[in-house]
């Protein structure tokens, strides 16, 4: 009888599957997803393009040449069978190199404020219903999502979401993309003529651009972020500023809370922000209030903030 | 807009996927053979009207609990279990549509009016044996089984590519398939109805059924390529 432990098999397919990824690497750039996506799909459109010929070829001449009909059907096995093993150990190379073991969907709310302004962020347009990536989005909903296989942190990055949905995230920068016009939420004590400066236009429409040292009023600002983490254990919820926002990391969850509140603001150099999420403010025990929820529906309100 | 719009693709892909997989050869000549038994054995107005509607209650009830039922699994499961759970479906739809697309690139010499002949033999002495509305309520049943099975694998391709979206509740798209199955054996069963020949509908199958199987296949390995580029995260439905 020939038995294999389950760690030895999957040592032995980490060794086939392995392999693939850096196979790819070598003919594009970017992270493991990005280069099996552009890598899929290449094979998919190729696959249809040869299926499409086939089946044009076979329509056309199969009356007048009996053997084009099996010889198209084994071009055509041959194509699609090829296709298909690729995306099969593509989708195989990532679920065993993914920390979570497969796919997942996780969000985190994250908002954007620029003295005292919250920003809109540019809606999708056409029929894909988001910003960004396949994997890493938003949805006109102010949530970062990834749908995905999880394997490179770094492509998990709240800098990696920003880029991303067409902006940029660094120490000194920060560049929001934006709709052509409506770039602010309402929001109270807001002022739009702060900021109206820092609107511009660039080949993919409006967006906003903040650099360190720029100015609120008469006050310098700076770009800053900060991240309200769940603790599930006691329906809690701290927030802690962001040391390096670019490369920060949120907490795996597919709801939020427990998935992060974070806010990126362009404002005077502060510790904490007195920002936070719609989501997290109409469960806070004390903010609940001011994010609209009426007095007889307060019992939803059950978060608490750790100061 | 974030409710609708990234639901676009989704829902044209059910709705494609349901009208092609129902629109295949057997589900076709199923539809031909159970109503020509009804109108065959001669009390036809309310009894073919009961038949329908047994067909239509018996097909949306199984397809709609199916669908759930299978949503429900693949998210209950772990995620490891399910993405190679879904990998299998992708990796099946596409072998199972490779067969069917065969029969369009290499034609059986026979066609299925013998088997259909001897299964109507069957039927039709099955259906002398019981009387009265039983009759109707057991043919109905086993025409929807038989549709149902026809359009199993594309359809749990299907409900495995809902179950990769942020959709938590699947019934809407779900209850979607389940109506759209429903059309084509009900069209060619208001066909026969109406006065058009089975010889007609039949002679037109004959005529189409490479064509038919041709999108069959097609839309297998469609779908199948779908959920494989769903998993490993080169497109997203929603």
């Amino acid at each position: 009888m020939v038995s294999i432990s389950f760690e030895k098999y999957k040592t032995n397919m980490l060794y086939i599957f392995g392999a693939f990824p850096p196979v790819l690497a070598g003919f594009a750039d970017g992270d493991l997803e990005t280069i099996i996506s552009h890598w899929s799909l290449a094979a998919v459109y190729g696959g249809i393009v040869a299926v499409l010929l086939l089946v044009g070829l076979v329509s056309v001449g199969g009356k007048h040449w009996p053997m084009l009909r099996p010889a198209s059907f084994i071009a055509l096995a041959v194509v699609v069978s090829s296709a298909t093993l690729f995306l099969a150990a593509s989708s195989i190379s990532l679920s065993m190199q993914s920390s979570a073991g497969g796919r997942v969907h996780w969000q985190a709310a994250v908002e954007f404020w620029a003295c005292g302004n919250e920003l809109t962020v540019r809606e999708p347009h056409g029929l894909s219903g988001f910003v960004g990536s396949p994997t890493l989005h938003q949805a006109d909903d102010k949530l970062l999502h990834y749908d995905g296989t999880p394997v490179d942190s770094a492509a998990l990055t709240l800098g990696s979401f920003v880029s991303a949905i067409g902006g940029q995230l660094t120490e000194d920068a920060l560049l929001v993309p934006l709709n052509d016009s409506g770039y602010f939420a309402p929001s109270a004590g807001s002022q739009p003529s702060l900021v109206m400066n820092n609107i511009l236009t660039g080949k993919d429409g409006k967006y906003a651009r903040f650099i360190n040292g720029q100015t609120c009023g008469d006050q310098t600002a700076e770009v800053q972020a900060y991240a309200y983490t769940f603790q599930t254990s006691n329906n809690t919820y701290i927030q802690h500023k962001l040391a390096d926002p670019a490369q920060y990391v949120p907490s795996p969850a597919s709801a939020t809370p427990p998935g992060d509140c974070i806010v990126v603001e362009f404002g005077p150099a502060q510790d904490r922000t007195d920002k936070l999420c719609h989501s997290y403010g109409v469960r806070d025990q004390n903010r609940c209030g001011q994010f609209g929820v009426a007095a007889d529906e307060r019992k939803g309100c059950g978060l608490k903030e750790i100061l | 807009m974030f409710a609708v719009l990234p639901h676009i693709a989704l829902l044209g892909t059910v709705t494609i996927a349901a009208l092609v997989a129902t629109a295949s050869p057997a589900v076709l000549g199923s539809s031909v053979l159970f109503t020509s038994i009804i109108l065959g054995s001669g009390k036809s107005g309310r009894r073919v009207s009961l038949f329908y509607i047994v067909y239509g209650i018996f097909l949306f009830a199984f397809s709609t609990l199916l669908g759930t039922g299978a949503f429900y699994l693949f998210t209950a499961l772990p995620v490891v279990w399910t993405d190679y759970l879904q990998l299998l479906l992708g990796l099946c739809a596409v072998v199972l549509g490779l067969v069917v697309i065969k029969l369009y690139f290499w034609p059986r010499k026979t066609t299925s009016r013998g088997l259909e002949a001897s299964l109507s033999k069957k039927l039709r002495t099955y259906a002398q044996r019981l009387s009265g509305p039983l009759t109707v309520v057991v043919l109905g049943l086993l025409a929807s089984a038989f549709s149902l099975l026809c359009v199993l694998p594309s359809y749990l391709v299907v409900v495995a590519l809902v179950q990769t979206t942020d959709l938590t509740a699947p019934f809407g798209l779900v209850a979607l398939y389940s109506v759209l199955i429903l059309l084509p054996f009900l069209t060619v069963g208001m066909l026969l109805v109406g006065g058009t020949k089975v010889t007609t509908i039949q002679k037109w199958k004959e005529a189409h059924k490479s064509t038919l199987h041709l999108f069959g296949g097609l839309l297998l390995i469609a779908l199948g390529w779908l959920l494989l580029l769903t998993l490993n995260g080169a497109i997203n439905l929603g």
